[in-house]
């Protein structure tokens, strides 16, 4: 039965491929036929070569346009960058000051951290110098917390140049006078840490001195500047200030004395005068204790006024004399001058393009890397995909080329 | 003898041309109408083009083929390319005028039938099957002809033909 179907369907298909009686002679239409194609296969070429000079001129135009737009994108994306790194996250950069708290104690080590903008040191010298962070050894007398970098503390403005000193006094223990004496001294060192660290040992502490006041961080150029203000006995503030001029190259110094002397005596004739009236009061309440009830306590009343006012008087004379007997120094520590570089000469058209390529072809590299790692972390990450993928492919393929196949080599 | 009339064709004896017409173009045209669904007319245009194509490309023959597997090839390649124009051509018509009439049949299509079902099958079944069923050509000649081992283009008649007579059937009064 096989065999005799498939001789019937055999002879059908050979049917279908003879061609049964006389051919048309095709071969004298082709000759015919032929300049035609030859004039169609010029008139092609020659679209083809309009095709190409067309395409040549986009490719030109668009490479043109590429040229112009890279530097600029390039430029751009540069300040980007920029911007980026100068803004950066601000909040991370403020002080910390956890590290030199009201905790902090005699020989006590830590690590100060300060921000470039540190608003509360906006109006000293160092106020706007760029962050950073310095190790520091509190020396100071008796462990007392005397370095707890309040800027009230630091209110040294030497704007301009100028030496602003805050407070202080001094006195001249040795003599009738009562003066409050404060110094201030700028320096220049190459090396800022060093003199900080050294101006903070010239402290004495078994004399009562002690450091008021200390920082000590990062300028505009990166460099560490210090600002200290020490309390030294009046007596050594000349001592004090030679050990200084040691330690760097003077910059500014000036010395200011405010004599109290008039203050502090008439402060203790005021103390003399109530402490008098205090002994009457008392000799009047021992005598008449027989009076009235209303009339002693009327007698106690003006004591303890009297006592009050002796007693804010006594407390305005120990201060004075607490300022007359140390000394303030203000000592400011700068880093060497960095030579200001040299003006950039006006770019020229030329030295821009140049920039401007560079900075693109920076980018494009940038822009490489970043895609071929893209593109690296794609190929692998989706292995099993891409192997699914080309088997789909495959049969795919294979199925539409057994409907197309290839022309055949002629 | 072939190579002598194309080599005289290359030398620009277009007369030449009529020989070598002589000697192939029925089988040319009876394999051309079997790949074009037994369409005289597009087997004729088809022949026309590949005498076109042999005054063209007579003097780059490198005759690593005989001329005859040449010829042959020369028709698939243009039968290929008409089938394709008429394919698009139609879809483009029955989107055009879906509820129209269809063309009428060529008058001239032998076995209507069979010839639905060779065009159904995949082009390198079709191309295997109406070679090695080509009264002009052997197996070897056709597998030379499409550029593959005979072992292939036997599996490709035999999935052909099997093909066919699963789309035949008992409906086709050609088989029975």
């Amino acid at each position: 039965m096989m065999a005799a179907t498939r001789q019937p369907l055999a002879e059908a298909l050979a049917g279908l491929t003879t061609w049964d009686g006389e051919t048309p002679g095709l071969w004298r239409h082709a000759l015919d036929s032929a300049d035609e194609h030859a004039t169609a296969a010029r008139s092609q070429t020659h679209d083809w070569r309009r095709s190409m000079l067309g395409l040549a001129a986009v490719i030109v135009v668009a490479v043109v346009l590429v040229g112009i737009m890279l530097p600029s994108l390039g430029k751009a994306r540069s300040a980007a960058r920029f911007v980026a790194s100068s803004t950066g996250d601000l909040s991370e950069k403020m002080v910390d000051r956890s590290d030199v708290g009201d905790d902090a104690t005699f020989g006590q080590e830590g690590v100060y951290r300060y921000a470039p903008e540190f608003d509360r040191y906006r109006g000293s010298e160092l106020g706007g110098g760029g962050g950073g962070q310095s190790p520091f050894q509190d020396k100071s007398v008796l462990g007392r917390q005397v370095e707890r970098f309040d800027a009230a503390r630091i209110n040294i403005n030497t704007a301009g140049g100028g030496l602003m000193m805050v407070s202080s006094p001094d006195d001249q223990t040795t003599s009738s006078r009562h003066v409050v004496r404060k110094a201030a001294i700028q320096l220049q060192t190459d090396d800022v840490n060093a003199a900080y660290t050294l101006a903070r040992q010239l402290i004495n502490s078994a004399r009562g001195e002690y450091i008021d006041g200390a920082v000590i961080r990062d300028n505009d150029q990166g460099q560490p500047a210090a600002e200290l203000t020490l309390r030294v006995e009046a007596a050594r503030l000349d001592d004090v200030l030679n050990e200084l001029r040691k330690l760097g190259k003077v910059i500014q110094e000036g010395t200011d004395a405010d004599d109290v002397t008039d203050r502090v005596v008439d402060l203790e004739a005021q103390i003399r005068n109530e402490k008098g009236v205090e002994e009457e009061l008392l000799n009047l309440l021992k005598d008449r204790q027989n009076d009235k009830l209303d009339d002693i306590l009327a007698v106690r009343r003006e004591l303890a006024k009297v006592r009050e006012q002796i007693e804010r008087l006594t407390a305005q004379r120990t201060q004075y004399a607490n300022l007359v007997s140390l000394a303030t120094i203000t000592v400011i520590i700068r880093p060497d001058e960095v030579k200001p570089d040299e003006p950039e000469p006006e770019p020229t058209f030329w030295t821009r393009v140049g920039g401007d390529f560079k900075d693109a072809t920076l980018n494009g590299v940038d822009a490489l890397f970043a895609t071929a790692a893209t593109l690296l972390m794609i190929l692998i990450g989706g292995l099993p995909w891409w192997i699914l993928a080309a088997a789909c492919t495959a049969l795919i393929w294979r199925h539409w080329r057994s409907a197309h196949p290839r022309p055949l080599p002629e | 003898m072939d190579r002598q009339i194309l080599q005289r064709v290359a030398g620009g004896e277009h007369g030449a041309l009529g020989e070598l017409a002589a000697r192939h173009e029925a089988a040319l045209l009876g394999l051309a109408r079997g790949l074009l669904g037994g369409s005289t007319d597009l087997a004729e245009e088809a022949v026309q083009d590949a005498w076109v194509r042999v005054l063209s490309r007579a003097g780059s023959f490198n005759g690593d083929a005989s001329v005859k597997t040449w010829l042959f090839r020369i028709v698939i390649n243009r039968c290929r390319d008409i089938g394709k124009r008429e394919a698009r051509r139609l879809r483009r018509e029955t989107h055009a005028a879906p509820t129209g009439e269809q063309d009428e049949p060529d008058r001239h299509e032998l076995n209507g039938e069979l010839n639905a079902a060779v065009m159904k099958l995949p082009a390198v079944q079709r191309e295997a099957v109406l070679l090695c069923h080509h009264r002009d050509l052997t197996h070897t000649e056709a597998a030379a002809v499409l550029g593959i081992p005979e072992g292939t283009l036997k599996s490709r008649v035999r999935a052909g033909l099997q093909r066919l007579r699963r789309e035949l059937g008992d409906e086709s009064g050609v088989i029975r």
